[in-house]
């Protein structure tokens, strides 16, 4: 479907850590702090390399901002009164669409996402990421928790006892 | 840095610091505590967790446990970090003087929102340390449905104010008299937020809401015979010299007004008196339980209700209006209607006919599930039919159910109406324009510049989507093949339908006077 009115649509070039071209509208990109300050300072020309994000991963970011980019142009239609309701019906959609793609994800995937949109410095993708880790920590014993993470754990006996007996309740 | 397979190893807890830290954010703090025992690195980050979240267990016998590991980790709080959140579920308060000294601990922190689910089997004062907290933000005090906390007067104590409050949050407070709220208030000079919900008074019921920075208010109105402490004073109207509702109070929500003319007043109180209120939202709820001779409505009756309330004088210019479906009322009510509901739109020239090229879009109707119109989908056929010049466009609802003169009604139709006869010679008789209509019935001059969904928004008092961007940008006065594409079809439907429920809802309701002059065209 045609847009003729947006006309001013520029487009960047992202360029992942291992070589690939992505091209992301401007209006898209502002999602992510690093890239809006690259383009109120004017330095967008030709490709960005973002070295710490590989393309499966970058390509996941994209996917996410343009879903959040789609709510926003139609919110900006909307006088301000009726903004709010509109959230409020958009936010179940959209709390849905979170989750299922998150839950998506292989850990791996969702530990490059982190680095990634930390990176980028994208919060609501971060956050979202973040709850989803923190969702899978809580209400584990440690021992559970490392088995999750394949963690190792680095305490001798005496001070892992030390830990629990400072706070009983906490382990009970 | 590569996808690397399988069995990735320490992924987790090498992610950078800040992260693992921000990922903790969202722990409940006994689970920050646990995850202090996994690795070294994650040994001291609970000291520091700019958030605090407990669950008490509901069991008051864990009580003492509960407090001791909650002082613990206020003491092994990093001190020159502020704690921003502190938020207690289920916390036991029955003769639990020592959570009254723990509390006053936490003003050291430079806290800023404070967040307390308190369950108790008795009537409990307000723990008064909280009024010591001269850094809150942000409070929500939130009691047990059974049984409600007493908020103390505050005779008797100095309390210096909430200078910084910005938000207060009250469920099921009962207040020892009605000043004390006001007072409360009153001492914040910063409060924008004010939401209390099911609160009661001993003495009298008046609400009486004097901030000075006051943006947003919301009411629930308790509900029940358990709600009320005092049956005989009725509830009071506000004092009408109010400064925040003239210069500043733009959203008011009253939910749970029911159907004593007590709290119908209190609905027209705001909208009378509401200088500069841009949002108001109400529910309705039908009290059984209720004194009779205070009734206005039979049971139900939301129709009524609504009418009722779009007849009140309302001071403000522009405010928009919502009546929200009440969750609790009966499901049989809502929905009833629309969902299967098409309009037609015509997807070439003018004129609807019955040739094949007609497309049939079905109207989204989520957003308007009316509880009073039950449109007939066989009787009824809304025919959109769209020409004119930029955005502008001739709506028409035939009504083939009355006999066979159609009555059509649409936004600025007079100037349409000439245009199609001048261009197609269709002429018609019972036209209606909605933009007079609505404007001189609900005494609101401004609705006669509005558009159709504006309108709908307005006078169905539910959010009708704007037409989009491209749209309204696109020309649709394109010479030649006259065939509209299927965005402009579902466009021009969904006008049409907007214009069908607004005429539906004024003419079949007698919100319009049977004498009321139609233009004659």
């Amino acid at each position: 479907m045609s847009t003729p009115s947006v006309s001013v649509n520029r487009v960047l070039k992202l360029k992942s850590s291992d070589g690939e071209i992505f091209e992301v509208k401007q209006t898209v990109a502002v999602q992510s702090g690093v890239l809006k300050q690259m383009m109120e300072d004017g330095c967008t020309e030709g490709e960005i390399p973002l070295n710490n994000v590989d393309s499966p991963t970058l390509a996941k970011i994209i996917e996410w901002c343009n879903k959040h980019h789609d709510n926003d142009v139609e919110g900006r239609v909307l006088s301000e009164e009726r903004e709010k309701e509109k959230e409020k019906e958009k936010a179940a959609d959209m709390k849905k669409w979170e989750s299922e793609f998150i839950d998506a994800l292989n850990r791996d995937e969702i530990y490059f996402l982190l680095t990634g949109s930390n990176y980028m410095d994208i919060k609501e993708l971060l956050d979202c990421a973040a709850q989803k880790v923190a969702d899978m920590v809580k209400g584990k014993t440690p021992e559970a928790i490392r088995e999750m993470f394949n963690i190792q754990s680095d305490f001798t006996e005496e001070e892992e006892e030390a830990i629990r007996k400072e706070n009983q309740w906490a382990f009970d | 840095m590569e996808g690397g397979g399988g069995g990735g190893g320490d992924r987790l807890s090498s992610l950078p610091e800040h992260i693992i830290h921000h990922i903790f954010s969202f722990l409940d703090t006994i689970d920050t505590v646990k995850a202090s025992a996994v690795t070294r690195k994650w040994r001291y980050f609970f000291v520091s967790m700019p958030h605090l979240n407990f669950e008490s267990y509901r069991d008051s016998k864990y009580k003492i446990k509960f407090n001791n590991f909650v002082n613990w980790v206020l003491m092994s709080q990093n001190q020159f970090f502020d704690i921003q959140r502190f938020r207690i579920s289920n916390l036991c308060l029955n003769e639990n003087y020592a959570f009254y000294r723990l509390m006053d601990t936490i003003t050291e922190f430079n806290l800023q929102e404070l967040d307390l689910k308190i369950l108790c089997n008795e009537a409990i004062k307000f723990p008064r340390c909280i009024l010591n907290c001269r850094s809150l933000v942000s409070l929500k005090l939130s009691f047990d449905h059974y049984s409600l906390g007493t908020f103390p007067g505050l005779k008797n104590c100095i309390f210096p104010g909430f200078i910084r409050l910005k938000s207060l949050e009250l469920c099921f407070v009962m207040f020892m008299d009605s000043l004390s709220l006001a007072n409360f208030v009153s001492s914040c000079p910063y409060l924008e937020n004010l939401n209390v919900h099911e609160c009661t008074f001993v003495d009298d019921n008046i609400i009486e809401i004097t901030a000075n920075s006051l943006k947003d208010l919301s009411i629930i109105l308790p509900q029940g015979e358990k709600g009320w402490t005092n049956h005989n004073s009725p509830r009071k109207i506000p004092n009408r010299t109010s400064s925040c509702l003239k210069y500043h109070h733009k959203i008011v929500e009253l939910f749970q007004v029911g159907d004593d003319k007590y709290e119908l007043d209190l609905v027209r109180f705001f909208l009378e008196n509401g200088y500069v209120l841009q949002k108001m939202r109400i529910s309705w709820v039908g009290r059984n339980l209720w004194d009779y001779n205070n009734r206005v409505y039979g049971n139900g009756n939301t129709n009524k209700f609504i009418s009722e309330v779009m007849k009140f004088s309302r001071s403000s210019p522009n405010i928009a209006l919502t009546f929200v479906e009440p969750e609790k009322l009966d499901r049989k009510y809502m929905n009833t209607t629309t969902t299967g509901d098409h309009a037609w739109a015509s997807s070439s020239g003018v004129l609807p006919s019955d040739n094949s090229d007609i497309d049939t879009i079905k109207v989204e109707s989520t957003a308007d599930s009316d509880i009073d119109v039950t449109l007939d989908a066989i009787n009824t056929k809304s025919i959109a039919a769209s020409q004119g010049q930029n955005d502008t466009e001739i709506q028409f609802i035939l009504h083939t159910s009355t006999n066979f003169s159609p009555t059509i009604a649409g936004v600025h139709l007079k100037e349409r109406l000439k245009q199609l006869r001048k261009t197609y010679g269709f002429e018609i008789k019972n036209a209606v324009d909605l933009s007079v209509m609505t404007a001189s019935v609900l005494h609101q001059p401004r609705f006669g510049a509005y558009g159709v969904r504006r309108l709908a928004s307005e006078v169905l008092c539910r959010p009708w989507k704007p037409r989009s961007l491209s749209i309204i940008d696109e020309d649709w006065t394109k010479e030649g093949d006259c065939k509209f594409n299927k965005d402009q079809i579902e466009c021009a439907t969904v006008d049409a339908y907007a214009a069908y429920k607004i005429a539906k809802r004024l003419l079949s309701e007698e919100i319009v006077p049977r004498t009321f002059d139609f233009i004659s065209l």
